[in-house]
């Protein structure tokens, strides 16, 4: 049977393919012409200079003497000017960086309920997904393939 | 990303359609169509493995946001398609394709701070798309569209199924 060896041989590329792009795609570094901005890393390990825009996510914790004060997430905290978010509140958003605080120029103010919601609810589509998967294709051990339950027509 | 619910649910109900006119769209493609749905999402594989985690122990970069681009999804399906047997692999490649590509539109759709999407086409480009920014990921009626409209679709198809056998 030579279709299993050449089989063999495609599913080795792929997976030589797939970790090639998976190693390649952690070597992209922030490219503010191409719509890549700097984010929480950046701030974090401190490769941003003032007049950088930047995209950063964090938690609103309440004011700052001159803005509202920003747990990053996975980082520092910064404080926020011309935000206006609730304590609690989950943010993400685009400003320019000024010497350890940034400027907001758009924001996206969610409670953190709707994030829990999306979490949830994507967990949902996830169960749903492996449902279907396990309720509509077997293994088939002998040929090492996945096969239809539904009498092999597919 | 819009919630993976609404991203499944959508190929489904693209798959459905096909189904109600093509007997080959047979419940296991409008499954395929879903995991199709769900590809692009597998970045969040990061959650449990975060990639500095990964990184520090082998030594390399690591980027699981590869799956969320067109040349990820492209080898995922791949191997998805190599998983099953030769006679099924064109249909499963394209309900596959056709899950993936609803997930991308859907999420290009999405709105973000900088007005700029994710480098979804990489690496034809690295390059952020400006999109419409037309929903967030977290609001709750792209789910109850997407619900609404499965559901629909589940009982025409059964119904069909049932006049046909």
């Amino acid at each position: 049977m030579p279709s299993i060896p050449r089989r063999g041989v495609a599913v080795s590329l792929l997976l030589l393919a797939l970790v090639a792009l998976l190693v390649a795609h952690g070597t992209l570094t922030p490219d503010p012409a191409a719509g890549r901005f700097p984010g929480n890393d950046a701030v974090a390990a401190g490769t941003v200079t003032a007049g950088d825009r930047v995209v950063v996510a964090g938690t609103a914790r309440g004011d700052a003497p001159d803005g509202t004060r920003l747990d990053l997430d996975g980082g520092p905290s910064v404080t926020v000017r011309g935000l206006d978010a609730d304590p609690g509140a989950d943010v993400w958003l685009y400003g320019t960086y000024d010497d350890g605080t940034i400027r907001n120029e758009r924001a996206v103010v969610r409670a953190s309920w709707e994030i829990t919601y999306l979490y949830a609810v994507s967990a949902l589509g996830g169960v749903l997904t492996l449902g279907q998967v396990c309720r509509r294709w077997r293994v088939d051990t002998d040929r090492w393939v996945v096969v239809p339950r539904e009498g092999g027509n597919g | 990303m819009a919630d993976l619910l609404t991203h499944v649910l959508t190929a489904y109900v693209l798959a459905a359609l096909i189904a109600l006119r093509d007997d080959r769209v047979t419940p296991a493609m409008t499954t395929a169509a879903m995991v199709g749905g769900l590809v692009p999402d597998l970045n969040r594989i990061g959650l449990v493995l975060p990639a500095p985690t990964v990184e520090s122990a082998l030594g390399v970069p690591l980027g699981w946001d590869a799956f969320s681009t067109v040349g990820g999804v492209a080898v995922a399906l791949g191997l998805g398609t190599f998983a099953v047997l030769p006679r099924l692999r064109r249909r499963t490649a394209a309900m596959l394709a056709l899950g993936a590509s609803s997930h991308f539109l859907l999420d290009y759709l999405l709105r973000f701070p900088s007005g700029y999407s994710h480098p979804y086409l990489w690496p034809v480009t690295a390059a952020g798309l400006p999109g419409p920014g037309l929903y967030l990921s977290s609001a709750r009626w792209p789910a109850a569209v997407a619900v609404v409209v499965a559901g629909a679709l589940w009982v025409a198809v059964w119904r069909r199924r049932r006049a046909a056998s």
